[in-house]
């Protein structure tokens, strides 16, 4: 988890150059850097795990909020 | 065209009607590992599906991502009903095996089993994004349904 919290901070610190490039992609980070950016998580995993055999590394869409799944768990900012 | 049947007939004991307001649609899939070992050797699991329509993103169980040692793929802190509380999300490969559907999805990690949640995973919009679901509750049948490609498969 310590590992995945590092790449956290890299896409926080890169956050609006991100936004800039590519809002709605799916990014992987890994070693503190930028993978690459997909069309489609799967491509991401895809390309992470299958490919590359990079874990663990961060898997994020651009311009995702952290919202819970349901109205049973309903986020206070929605 | 495919389809699944996930509401309820009547029995005995209650109806159809009743069984799917008090359960919800359920639906049984898998749930299998990515990526970390090869394909023979993966975890996989099977769990009953609460179809929730009103859910934006497909969610498991925490204590079943654990056991089928599904890969974290991201942290993230979530303001719920229950307070600030840190999410894992997973990437993981569902099955559904009735419509031929198998995706690799990235699912939030919720405590379902420890809030006495009586389903393992919830198939949100992500998932249903692909299907037609028809709801019929005052028969107790539910069905989702998955277009050919001569019918418009999107």
């Amino acid at each position: 988890m310590e590992t995945l919290n590092r790449e956290i901070e890299v896409f926080n610190d890169m956050q609006p150059e991100l936004e800039r490039d590519f809002m709605g992609k799916w990014v992987v980070f890994h070693d503190r850097k930028l993978v690459g950016a997909y069309d489609t998580f799967a491509l991401a995993v895809n390309d992470a795990y299958e490919k590359r055999k990079i874990r663990p590394c961060l898997i994020r869409k651009v311009g995702q909020k952290g919202v819970p799944a349901s109205v049973r768990f309903a986020s206070l900012h929605a | 065209m495919l389809e699944v049947e996930c509401g309820f007939d009547s029995d005995y004991y209650r109806t159809g009607q009743d069984e799917l307001e008090l359960s919800g649609p359920t639906l049984s899939i898998r749930v299998e590992q990515v990526g970390r070992v090869a394909p023979a050797e993966r975890k996989s699991g099977p769990c009953d599906a609460l179809v929730d329509t009103g859910a934006d993103k497909s969610c498991i169980d925490i204590d079943l991502a654990k056991k089928l040692e599904l890969e974290i793929c991201d942290t993230q802190t979530v303001n719920g009903v229950h307070g600030p509380q840190q999410t894992n999300y997973y990437a993981a490969l569902i099955d559904i095996s009735g419509l031929s559907c198998v995706r690799i999805m990235h699912l939030a990690g919720l405590p379902l089993a420890r809030s006495s949640f009586p389903h393992e995973f919830l198939i949100g919009r992500d998932i249903l994004r692909w299907f037609v679901l028809i709801y019929e509750g005052d028969t107790g049948r539910v069905v989702i349904r998955r277009r050919s490609q001569a019918e418009g498969e999107r």
